[in-house]
């Protein structure tokens, strides 16, 4: 009996889709820009989100031009996707307002823009 | 001319400066600045945040870590975090330049900056005393369904049962049992008196953000009691935490669990957060000893938590807390129902236990330097249980008012002053009835009490530099109940001797008052007389420690800390229980002589690379006390302990491995009427997890007690529960076999 809720709960946690995702044949590249990119601080904030991003296959951080370039799968997600993630969890995109409550987590210097309040110049 | 006037400006500007950076005089200074370094290696953290408390004014660190902040609504604490660091706390000082050291948000941390003033609104503290960290993200490498299984990864705190029915766990702290420590929720007085005994299974592992472990007394403020340690519990604050959360349990026993989490902001000051957490057990089983008694009890809980944090600009902040938790338990014979209770064929185990806790602590900024905080905690407790034939009843009602002032004095040293008074009522009677043949016997009178206990304290914390710091405290209480005036002195301190070397040391008074039947509830657990000749005094010792660390950088974010530690405390009264005098009786008397322990322990931790961190503890406890003239180790303390706890966790975490090896060394038994005597064997205990994290969830599975090493007969004379061979009270390995479990993690940010 435990032994096969054991193998069963194993197989649970190991039979998901295999995450490591290689890139495949279908992947299109996108800038977003991100106006409120002020400092290095959001760097983890932008890398933890895209990479629970389902579709998404690899990313550069652009901190001098106030992008990220993602390259992701066509079949699975789409820009719009990519924003709405980065936006739930504060980071405001061109076309997405970022979640307020997650905004509070960001790092100070990043928060001013998030809110739209400032831009990254006048910090 | 001109060009000498403005060299001479700049040098009077220059040396202006210095006087500021380096003065320990308070200049008046209109901004603040300082320097974030990441605690591990001591390199500059760029763009770490710096904000002020309850305000949204901030600033980022440079390149080089540095920053200065204007000051516009006087002093106040500063928050200063990072992405994957813990966020700390920290008062900044005028004409001081602050370093603010942060840490890794990995599992297991060591505060080492002493930079910041202990007060009641500073969320997190870091203290004098050397204090081990555990934090959330530690405690999700445990199945840690309660603070009873949080320690699993700590050498300092061992966990053990405190008899074989009623499935109740207790801790150690420096080889003394847990109570001789002292349990603070969020820095006020936590599961005292009649609480501590089946305290560790009311506070849900999923509740709290982090556990801090210190060694040795505590400073003056919290009371008279902590002797051999302090344990402060930080539960989720509303502000901060997730809007909701929830984590699902299950074990291969179907024991179940359900933790939930809500917070709401209602705007930047007030917000308020809704704990909740149930358990339950519906089965019972025998796998280990075959003796018809259940492992472990039929067990259900339901704990509610709803606390209100307010914190307006001015620096005002006030914290609410109220909890309310109600359980049962059902052990003994697998053939016992509750309608058996008082059976004389059927042994039973019952317990009831409702308890209704509250907190509300205010603190504002009296001045640029001083700040007045108050704490005041109330509890009321009702417990009711059974072991066989005997039964006990106990009623606890406490309230407890603490006045603090915080004051800068010149140069940031500082002074603590504050008054505190304590009621506390407990109305406890057992009825003792060990075995069928005897007679039952009534301890009302002993163990009821009513104390009011006025105090005062105060301290003295010396700085010197970033190099030095010593705490001097005083505190004076008066004892209604034991007509005692009770002196507690405390000395602290800090030394950095060379480089990344530090130094602390701890030494000072405790004293409690026993509560002997709701500490040692194996009592009852077993078919020995009760012998309670004399009036139980206040247990009295004194503790004094030495802790020497020392941090030594491997490549650019990865670090190794040793630290070695001995402490040892010295009874001058202690509620002795007296096994060894023969087996079918248990003496409690008052100390006759001498009790002491001495523990020695040395921790590494070490990051071999990113992601794999390890960490290695060793501890050798000797722990004697004279029993009726002869000198014993105390039972059940291991001689020694090993730890191994490895952690491992791919890049984003998205994989996370939690591994702990435990080597438990030799124990002495007591007398008893088992066919172990004298020594029980060292033994291994090894747990492991797997966590996967996905985007809006995770999910992880573990095993606890891999080796499946257990006791073989955990009830001594099972065959005969209502005769005098019955012991269930003799608990030296685990009593649950090898278990698998699952679980889930969800939330909403």
């Amino acid at each position: 009996m435990k032994k096969l809720l054991v193998i069963t709960l194993l197989s649970i946690l190991f039979a998901t889709p295999a995450f490591a995702q290689k890139k495949a044949k279908n992947t299109k590249t996108t800038e977003i820009s991100i106006p409120g990119y002020c400092c290095k601080g959001l760097n983890a904030t932008i890398e933890n989100t895209l990479a629970y991003e389902r579709g998404v296959v690899e990313w550069t951080l652009n901190l001098e031009k106030k992008s990220v370039t993602v390259v992701y799968r066509e079949d699975k997600t789409n820009p719009s996707k990519i924003e709405k993630a980065l936006a739930a969890n504060g980071v405001r995109t061109a076309n997405e307002k970022p979640n307020p409550r997650a905004i509070e987590k960001l790092p100070a210097c990043c928060q001013p823009a998030a809110r739209g309040e400032k831009s990254c110049d006048k910090m | 001319m001109l060009l000498q006037r403005r060299s001479l400006l700049q040098l009077f500007r220059l040396l202006l400066f210095c006087v500021l950076l380096f003065s320990t005089v308070g200049l008046a200074a209109q901004e603040v600045r300082g320097v974030v370094l990441d605690d591990a290696s001591g390199t500059p953290l760029p763009g770490a945040h710096i904000q002020w408390q309850g305000t949204l004014k901030g600033t980022t660190s440079d390149n080089e870590g540095r920053f200065s902040l204007l000051v516009t609504d006087g002093l106040r604490p500063l928050l200063v975090g990072m992405t994957s660091y813990v966020t700390d706390t920290v008062m900044p000082q005028e004409g001081v330049p602050l370093e603010v050291r942060l840490k890794t948000s990995s599992k297991k941390l060591r505060s080492v900056a002493v930079r910041q003033r202990r007060k009641n609104t500073v969320t997190r503290m870091s203290s004098i005393a050397q204090t081990e960290v555990i934090t959330v993200e530690g405690l999700k490498g445990l199945a840690c369904c309660n603070l009873g299984e949080s320690f699993e990864n700590s050498a300092t705190v061992d966990v053990g049962y405190s008899d074989a029915v009623s499935g109740s766990k207790q801790i150690q702290l420096l080889g003394l049992t847990g109570v001789y420590s002292q349990m603070l929720l969020e820095n006020t007085p936590f599961l005292r008196g009649l609480s501590a005994p089946f305290g560790l299974g009311y506070v849900p592992g999923q509740w709290m953000e982090s556990i801090s472990v210190s060694k040795g007394v505590a400073t003056v403020k919290n009371g008279y009691d902590a002797i051999t340690g302090t344990i402060n519990l930080e539960y989720e604050k509303p502000a901060k935490g997730d809007r909701f959360s929830l984590n699902l349990y299950e074990n291969s026993d179907l024991k179940s669990e359900v933790t939930a989490k809500l917070n709401h902001r209602f705007n930047n000051r007030l917000s308020t957060g809704l704990l909740f957490f149930g358990t339950y057990n519906a089965r019972r089983a025998d796998h280990i000893g075959h003796d018809g008694f259940a492992d472990y009890p039929l067990q259900q809980q339901f704990n509610v938590v709803n606390r209100w944090d307010y914190e307006a600009p001015s620096g005002f902040h006030s914290q609410t807390l109220v909890n309310y938790i109600h359980e049962e338990r059902l052990g003994g014979d697998m053939r016992f129902e509750r309608s058996l209770r008082g059976s004389d064929s059927i042994y039973g185990f019952g317990g009831t236990t409702d308890r209704l806790h509250f907190f509300t602590k205010n603190g504002f900024m009296l001045s640029n330097t001083a700040s007045f905080g108050s704490q005041v905690s109330g509890t009321w407790f009702r417990q009711s249980a059974y072991y066989g034939l005997s039964d006990y009843r106990g009623e606890e009602k406490d309230l407890y008012v603490n006045l603090l002032v915080n004051a800068e004095v010149s140069g940031g040293h500082m002074v603590d002053y504050g008054l505190s008074l304590r009621y506390e009522e407990i109305d406890e009677s057992l009825r003792s009835q060990p075995y069928l043949s005897a007679a039952a016997v009534t301890f009302d009178d002993q163990l009821s009490m009513r104390e009011v206990v006025p105090g005062a304290f105060g301290q003295y914390t010396f700085r010197y530099g970033d190099d030095f710091n010593a705490t001097a405290g005083l505190r004076y209480d008066y004892n209604s109940h034991y007509r005692r005036h009770l002196l507690t002195p405390r000395l602290h301190f800090r030394w950095r001797i060379a480089g990344r070397w530090v130094l602390r040391g701890s030494g000072g008074m405790g004293y409690r008052a026993p509560h002997v039947i709701a500490e040692n509830f194996g009592l009852l657990a077993s078919g020995r007389d009760l012998v309670i000749n004399t009036p139980l005094q206040m247990e009295e010792a004194w503790n004094a420690g030495v802790n020497l660390t020392r941090k030594i950088q491997l490549g650019d974010d990865r670090e190794l800390t040793f630290s070695i530690d001995y402490f040892h405390t010295d009874f001058l009264n202690q509620t002795v229980i007296d096994w060894d005098q023969d087996a079918y009786t248990a003496y409690i008397y008052n100390l006759d002589g001498r009790s002491y322990s001495n523990v020695i322990q040395a921790d590494l931790n070490v990051e071999p690379f990113v992601g794999f961190s390890v960490s290695l503890a060793g501890k050798i406890n000797d722990v004697r006390c004279d029993y009726n003239g002869t000198m014993l180790r105390k039972p059940y303390t291991s001689y020694w302990k090993g730890l191994l706890v490895l952690s491992y966790h791919t890049r984003f975490e998205k994989w996370r491995f939690d591994f702990t090896t435990q080597l438990n060394g030799p124990q002495r038994l007591p007398l008893n009427k088992g066919t172990l005597q004298g020594e029980a064997p060292a033994y291994l205990y090894m747990l492991g997890q797997v966590t996967r994290k996905f985007k809006r969830f995770e999910v992880y599975a573990g095993v606890e007690n891999i080796t499946g090493y257990v006791q073989e007969t955990p009830v001594i004379g099972y065959d005969a529960p209502f005769s005098q061979a019955f012991d269930a009270s003799v608990v030296y390995a685990p009593l649950m076999g090898r278990l698998f479990y699952a679980g889930l993690r969800f939330n909403i940010r």
